[in-house]
């Protein structure tokens, strides 16, 4: 009698605490449960496309500055709000004439993001 | 999910440890004991819960299945059961399959076990290999040996089961750290109160137990073979990084150790002052407790990491979307990046995708150059060697971590910076 609950008690508590386990570990997964960060991207990263993505875990709503420069000289300037944990896909359209690298950096309060391609 | 499965199948091994010794020493309180020097002391410590942390997921496996695969092969030499040597050969084939470190592991616990028990009983070592051989020809072992046989011929068989894998893993040690391990590596694999109160029970089983039964072979041949695989592999002839090795120390030091606290605890209360014995008792409790403790406190981090480990998923799932892994060869720093173990379940390749640079006393071995360009390509990115690794390997992705070389790579022009997070950085090589 005494082994049977034994048994059963350790496959109780075993469903319980890894029940649990399971909640917290889906919760920390999350890329905005308790977390502050951004991430800038490029959405082709193989060919000469400057199309980018910034997605938001900040945990809150926050306005986004990105700034585009070819080789070095800013060409354009722009202001973005993205909800928290939304992502946002940005085309720009530049019309490069010659080889160039192409800067794009992102800033949000003290953060600062920055990619950037050598366009042949 | 995953570290979760792994978890159970952590606690699974432990499970299955605690049955072996319940089975070897006859005595519920030693097979109970198990969970307290398995499950208590150094559950979040090496060898165990890092292997969960880690997501190695090989090992895990191993630590389960070579109890299970020596608990079968128990019951069918002291039985005489038949359908035990047909699990055992099948469990045996499973952890072919899944890990080989640990399959080498079994094949030489194994051999060690037979060979004593065989030179213990050295007068009728003719009757027992012939009583082996009728518990293992019969229909079901030899229906489970011809499917394995099968299944390794025809459906699957592992990469490692060729000729040079078995030269490179047997013979003379070839590298620094395949000579063997000093005691405090010992120490640190197996745990220092493990380590000292499984001597106790080895030496408490020696003086005790009737040597020409099978639980004396089982339970010394396998501590003995595995410290000597650690301590000095060269004497047989293994040829495998021995602190690997020495992450199995636990399992029969932990049988051992088990025994040794349960007859402690005889001892004391057989005492004849009750006051003594229970100071003791005390004493030995209170530094086994806290000796283990303090090696599993010493793992926990000083804070949760999941951001940067959400990071790094992110980064895996973003690379694994747009490279193209037929093409594409990606470089990530092991060293300096949380979680990148991980990086592997997001490609599925193979297990050298993606190339890593490992931790940096890894690339310094006084007997033989090792291969320094995953290194190189990180720390030297411009150099001449770092410029031939290039071409040599074909890397043309680098994930970083963003604090550390992340910013540095910025000054290289050979690169264009194509992700970019509070952790990471993944840079793409313009020269093909």
């Amino acid at each position: 009698m005494s082994s049977k609950i034994i048994i059963i008690a350790t496959i109780i508590f075993l469903i319980v605490s890894f029940s649990v386990l399971f909640v917290i570990e889906t919760k920390n997964h999350d890329y905005d449960y308790k977390k502050s960060w951004s991430v800038v991207y490029f959405e082709n990263p193989r060919d000469n496309s400057l199309d980018f993505t910034i997605e938001n875990h900040e945990g809150e709503k926050s306005e986004y500055n990105y700034e585009i420069s070819i080789d070095e000289k800013k060409i354009s300037d722009n202001k973005i709000e993205i909800e928290k944990g939304a992502v946002q896909k940005i085309y720009p359209i530049i019309d490069l004439e010659k080889s160039a690298r192409v800067t794009i950096e992102v800033t949000a309060d003290d953060l600062k993001y920055r990619i950037y391609k050598n366009i042949q | 999910m995953p570290a979760i499965v792994l978890l159970l199948l952590n606690i699974i091994g432990i499970f299955t440890l605690s049955i072996l010794a319940g089975r070897v020493f006859r005595n519920p309180k030693t097979a109970a004991m198990i969970f307290f020097v398995t499950g208590v002391l150094y559950a979040i410590n090496a060898p165990q819960g890092k292997y969960v942390s880690g997501g190695v997921v090989g090992n895990i496996i191993g630590n389960m299945l070579i109890p299970v695969a020596l608990y079968f092969l128990y019951r069918a030499l002291s039985e005489k059961d038949s359908v035990f040597a047909g699990l055992f050969l099948f469990s045996a084939a499973g952890l072919l399959f899944t890990h080989h470190l640990s399959a080498f592991i079994l094949i030489y616990s194994v051999a060690a076990i037979v060979l004593a028990y065989l030179a213990l009983n050295f007068t009728k070592s003719f009757k027992i290999v012939g009583g082996w051989f009728r518990i293992f020809l019969k229909p079901f072992p030899i229906a489970v040996f011809l499917l394995v046989i099968f299944y390794f011929l025809f459906v699957f068989t592992p990469s490692y089961f060729n000729p040079e894998a078995v030269a490179q893993a047997t013979g003379e040690p070839t590298k620094i750290t395949r000579f063997g391990l000093g005691l405090d590596q010992l120490e640190t694999n197996a745990g220092s109160a493990r380590l000292i109160l499984g001597t106790f029970g080895f030496a408490l089983f020696f003086l005790a137990a009737r040597r020409k039964e099978y639980k004396f072979s089982f339970a010394l041949s396998w501590a003995i073979v595995l410290l000597l695989m650690s301590w000095k592999p060269g004497w047989l002839y293994v040829n495998i990084p021995s602190d690997r090795i020495g992450n199995y120390l636990f399992l029969p030091f932990s049988l051992l150790a088990a025994f040794g606290i349960v007859e402690l605890m005889k001892l004391f209360r057989k005492s004849s002052t009750n006051f003594f014995s229970t100071a003791l008792l005390f004493i030995l409790l209170f530094f086994a407790i806290t000796d283990g403790l303090s090696d599993s406190a010493e793992a926990f981090k000083s804070r949760p990491q999941f951001q940067e480990a959400m990071q790094t998923f992110h980064s895996a799932d973003y690379l694994a979307e747009k490279l193209d892994s037929s093409q594409d060869i990606l470089l990530k720093d092991h060293v300096n990046i949380y979680g990148d173990s991980w990086y592997k379940l997001f490609f599925m390749k193979d297990y050298k995708y993606p190339l890593s640079r490992g931790n940096l006393s890894r690339y310094a071995d006084p007997t033989k150059p090792r291969e320094t360009c995953t290194r190189d390509m990180i720390s030297e990115p411009d150099s001449l060697e770092g410029q031939a690794c290039f071409s040599e390997t074909g890397v043309n992705y680098v994930a970083l971590n963003a604090q550390l070389e992340g910013n540095s790579f910025e000054k290289y022009p050979d690169f264009s910076k194509i992700y970019s997070s509070n952790y990471l950085s993944i840079f793409k090589r313009n020269i093909q």
